[in-house]
């Protein structure tokens, strides 16, 4: 598969925080072969491991999480309409007319209600109406959802995608399935020998709710050292405050105080040395990723936290670049195949 | 060159440490303490951990008990977050930084090569001020810092993103007998002064010591991030005292709890915060040694604010804390005031606490 | 079960003064169990092995703690301030007969001139009958502890008001499954923790699960409803059996699990619904995270008005606890 269908068809899945084990059987089917070995951990994270094939190698991890935000059923009225709330920040603003799937003992296609603006009260034109005041339709009734979607079913947007001028694609879940695909197209066009260590790809479970998965998942491999990749906010031309990095721009390498300065300085050098595309952002104080809870795991893992940008997230229709992506990609090559870095960071 | 109280405590707040970028202070640390112990590394995240081994009957050199000194060694400060086409640089703080003690405060940003760039946070004049704004803070977002580049070309020569500043400060000793002290970073370069002189008493003493201790120099305190859990996951202490600096607020018209402990009163015992219930037996040890030595503390009155404690003592099957700190004016400002008469007994009572060790 | 809970519900005991509850627990557990211990932070630990030569290690868990106050000022006039120990709700809280750790009585006001809309916890004092500070001082001393008067009344059917319920009915219902045990005993190895410092922050199962390495936790937790007028919608009423949690603020619980658990008491008949609670954290997402993680649930007793002085709840509820869990670990 190329880039761009390894992206699609991981996005496709549906991985709401919570329920990363439910779409296993379909995750090893697009991902498996690259690997030698597929573990889920009881938080579902998913490691995916490639050896180096030499003894005593050191453990390299690169995490990027599978998990994607959405809803889940918290009631079902009469009309057959359903209650949600939200499972990780979902952008509010989308959700009324919104298309969604509802993950029952059967997928459920439903569609956020709606109040019309003539019967609107006076006042509320500019109010956004909070999740727990709209229902989902699904056109069944009470009787018969309360059989096929049993309280708490998982609820996601509607897998739509579609591509744009430029290598510009949309679609949901970007955030962050683009960067796990990224990591399974560069290692799938590495021959073992050459990797520096043996490479855990952590494909990790709930980030969305506060960053959970990670640091168990990293407890039970105890790598070397790592590299977490996720999205972060591109150029907009409503934000000129914040140094935000353009579409196109290549792969964003983080300075941040929770992870490595120095891993992080080197992995730079690489984007140099192999001409992959990068800008450098400074990311003080929280970095609202995996790295923030990754590097204080056991007696510590250095860490260094690479990002894709990307415009709209958390929406149904978040938006990348594929040279960004193919950037990353490269970025990971020349990460799980640096002697280098493995000399100075190898435990 | 090797320094001791007071001169001790100048050249670690004055070194530049802001949370993230603490090499410097550990090194200058590593410095101080060759020697003075039983052995030192950096560990995997950049913390220092020094040891001293335990001695005498009560040593079980097979299975020894170890107890932790812990202080973190970063302080508050700024990164760079962007460079304007004019050369002004945008920034983030590193920690929680009132907005109120930003504007017209000198900068010193470590740039290209670790070279020292001086810079003034800035924002347009009162002048050019329209009467809301007078009356409002002006948000650190607003802000930015001026280290007077031609545009944007002429400051990347010299800085770039990501680069880290702290405030530019100086160490004065003012008042009467000019025992009150005035420096940025007194937040918690005191602490890791009152780590340092306690591993050279040890290390030195004839005394009998029950337990492994060490002495963990942290990272990260500052932003939450918290390096010294790390530290407490690779010591797997029994014990651990957190030598810190509290803000108090012992000012004119405030009365009561709110005043949080006293300038003057000794190091403050922590027995509540926001991030940690401080183990009780502990708390009385320190209160009843202060009594019994004659050495000044005090029970912190208020309980908000959380530090390192707070992922010490739920690490690993659990730590018993202790909360000793400095008491500080002004903290996470260019001008932390404290008085060298409380560093001593804050560092005192640790000592005799270990010095003599009754705690079961 | 409401023997039990007399004798739990007695001893005050604010989060990190957990002794007084862990004392009493102490004598109740061990006859059901092969050993018992306490770790640093306080959390009291029993456990009972397994029959199985491979057996797994089950976590179950309850905490002790209770939320209170903490004596931070005594003024001139021997008033005494204090700051709260997990989540005070302050309208709850004034008005009301308190006990000190020590044992001193003493009634907590509010300010004199506050509006209801006014009430604030900084607005609480306590008043214990001194005739100035240094009376006072005699008998409460800074860093003294103190919560609302414990106890419950009998309501209607099987039903309770009183405090701390939250989570002494854990704290009942896990010494009742050691008890059940005793008579078929499980394959697995149980480990009955009974928590500390959870009402601030889910702080003791941390280090408890950090020693045990569980394969498989269980929190019991009491959780509100949407029963009571004015409530939130939920699907969770107090009366309605045990709730099986699929999440709270702080956990997505595993859902097989819960799909499991669903089943045995469906198999069982025992009477069970379903929660999914939108604010709150419990000890579930601690058992869940630790170390390289557990797969984690939690059994929650539905109970209205939680952290005021009449928490409400069915002993019906915390029965069905008992059996589903006893039933679950039998299978």
């Amino acid at each position: 598969m190329n880039l761009k269908e390894i992206i699609l068809s991981l996005c496709g899945l549906m991985s709401v925080s919570g329920n990363e084990k439910v779409a296993s059987k379909e995750l090893d089917a697009i991902v498996g072969s690259v690997f030698d070995e597929h573990k889920v951990d009881p938080m579902g994270n998913h490691l995916f491991i490639k050896r180096c094939g030499r003894e005593n190698a050191p453990m390299i991890l690169v995490d990027t999480h599978f998990d994607e935000i959405g809803m889940m059923v918290t009631g079902i009225k009469e009309g057959g309409f359903i209650t949600v709330t939200n499972v990780g920040g979902v952008d509010t603003r989308i959700l009324q007319a919104g298309e969604v799937t509802i993950y029952g003992k059967e997928p459920v296609y439903g569609v956020f209600t709606s109040t019309p603006p003539h019967f609107r009260k006076p006042g509320e034109s500019d109010k956004l109406s909070p999740m727990d005041q709209l229902y989902i339709d699904t056109g069944y009734t009470k009787e018969a959802l309360e059989e096929i979607v049993p309280l708490g079913s998982p609820v996601g947007f509607k897998p739509v995608y579609g591509e744009l001028m430029n290598s510009r694609i949309y679609g949901k879940a970007f955030d962050d399935k683009a960067c796990g695909a990224c990591v399974v197209w560069a290692l799938s066009d590495i021959p073992a020998h050459e990797l520096a260590g043996d490479v855990c790809f952590l494909f990790s479970a709930e980030e969305e709710v506060g960053c959970r998965g990670a640091a168990p998942a990293a407890f039970g491999i105890s790598p070397d050292y790592a590299m977490i990749m996720d999205v972060t906010h591109a150029a907009v031309p409503e934000v000129k405050d914040r140094n935000l990095s353009p579409f196109d721009s290549g792969v964003v390498v983080e300075i941040a105080a929770a992870t490595d300065r120095n891993l992080t300085l080197m992995v730079k050098d690489l984007c140099d040395q192999g001409g992959i595309p990068y800008t450098i952002q400074a990311c003080p104080g929280s970095t609202g990723t995996n790295a923030n809870v990754m590097g204080l795991v056991a007696e510590g893992i250095p860490t260094v936290l690479c990002s894709l940008p990307l415009k709209s997230m958390h929406s149904a229709a978040e938006v990348i670049s594929l040279k960004d992506a193919e950037a990353l990609g490269n970025l990971t090559k020349a990460f799980v195949t640096s002697k280098e870095i493995a000399e100075v960071y190898a435990k | 060159m090797k320094y001791n109280g007071i001169e001790l405590i100048r050249h670690l707040a004055l070194a530049f440490g802001p949370t993230g970028r603490e090499d410097v202070v550990r090194d200058l640390i590593a410095e101080q303490i060759e020697g003075d112990c039983d052995g030192y590394c950096e560990d995997r995240v950049g913390n220092l951990i020094a040891k001293v081994c335990g001695r005498g009957l009560d040593y079980n050199p097979e299975n020894p008990q170890r107890l932790m000194l812990s202080a973190h060694m970063d302080e508050v400060g700024f990164m760079i977050r962007q460079i304007t086409d004019e050369g002004y640089l945008k920034f983030g703080t590193l920690g929680g930084i009132d907005p109120r003690v930003l504007c017209g405060r000198g900068v010193t940003i470590y740039g290209k090569n670790d070279e020292a760039i001086y810079g003034v946070i800035a924002s347009k004049a009162i002048h050019m001020q329209t009467a809301e704004e007078r009356t409002k803070v002006t948000p650190s977002d607003k802000l930015y810092i001026d280290i007077g580049a031609l545009d944007k070309e002429d400051a990347e020569t010299k800085v770039a993103v990501g680069d880290c500043a702290t405030f530019t400060s100086d160490f004065v000793t003012y008042g009467e007998n000019g025992k009150y002290i005035k420096s940025k970073a007194l937040d918690d370069r005191c602490g890791c002064a009152a780590l340092i002189e306690t591993m050279r008493y040890l290390h030195d003493g004839t005394f009998d010591l029950p337990f492994d201790v060490y002495f963990a120099f942290t990272r990260c305190e500052e932003i939450g991030i918290s390096g010294a859990v790390v530290a407490a996951n690779t010591v797997a202490p029994d014990y651990a005292i957190i030598m810190e600096a509290t803000a108090i607020n012992d000012l004119p018209g405030v009365s009561g709890p709110a005043r949080v402990a006293a300038l003057g009163g000794g190091g403050v015992i922590s027995l509540v915060d926001g991030g940690t219930i401080y183990d009780r037996s502990f708390v009385n040890y320190a209160l009843q040694t202060g009594e019994e030595k004659g050495i000044k503390c005090q029970i912190k009155q208020y309980t908000s604010g959380a530090n390192d404690a707070r992922v010490i003592q739920r690490s690993l099957t659990g730590v018993r804390v202790l909360g000793l700190s400095l008491p500080t004016r002004y903290i996470h400002s260019a001008s932390n005031v404290s008085t060298y008469e409380d560093y001593e007994a804050y560092r005192d009572l640790v000592m005799a606490m270990l010095r003599e060790w009754k705690l079961n | 079960m409401l023997n039990l809970m007399k004798a739990l519900t007695a001893p005050r005991a604010i989060s990190g003064y957990e002794k007084a509850v862990s004392d009493k627990i102490l004598p109740l557990i061990a006859p059901y169990t092969d050993k018992v211990w306490s770790d640093a932070m306080g959390n009291l630990i029993a456990y009972k092995k397994g029959t199985s030569e491979n057996a797994k290690k089950i976590m179950l868990c309850a905490h002790m703690d209770e939320i209170g106050f903490l004596v931070t000022h005594v003024d001139d006039n021997g008033f005494i301030r204090v700051a709260p120990i997990g989540g005070i709700n302050p309208v709850a809280a004034a008005f009301t007969n308190v006990t000190f750790g020590g044992g001193v009585k003493g009634v907590m006001v509010l300010e004199a001139g506050v509006t209801p809309a006014d009430i604030k916890v900084d607005k609480l004092l306590i008043d214990i009958g001194a005739k100035d500070k240094k009376e006072a001082e005699k008998k409460v001393k800074i860093g003294d502890y103190c919560a609302l008067e414990g106890g419950f009344t009998r309501l209607l059917g099987r039903r309770i008001a009183g405090r701390p319920l939250d989570d002494r009915v854990g704290c009942a219902v896990l010494i009742k499954i050691a008890e059940k045990l005793t008579e078929t005993p499980c394959a697995d190895d149980v480990y009955f923790v009974f928590s500390v410092q959870e009402e601030v922050g889910v702080r003791g199962a941390k280090t408890a699960t950090y020693g045990i390495m569980p394969d498989i936790g269980l929190a019991y937790d009491v959780t509100g409803t949407g029963d009571s007028v004015g409530a939130k919608p939920m699907a969770c009423s107090v009366g309605g059996g045990a709730a099986i949690k699929i999440k709270d603020s702080s956990v997505l619980c595993d859902r097989e699990l819960v799909d499991e658990l669903a089943a045995v008491a469906k198999e069982n008949d025992i009477k069970h619904q379903f929660e999914i609670l939108l604010a709150g954290g419990t000890d579930t997402s601690s058992m869940q995270m630790t170390g390289a993680g557990c797969r984690a649930a939690a059994l929650s007793i539905p109970t209205r008005y939680i952290h005021s002085g009449v928490e409400m709840l069915d002993l019906n509820d915390a029965e069905a606890c008992v059996d589903l869990t006893v039933a679950w670990l039998r299978k």
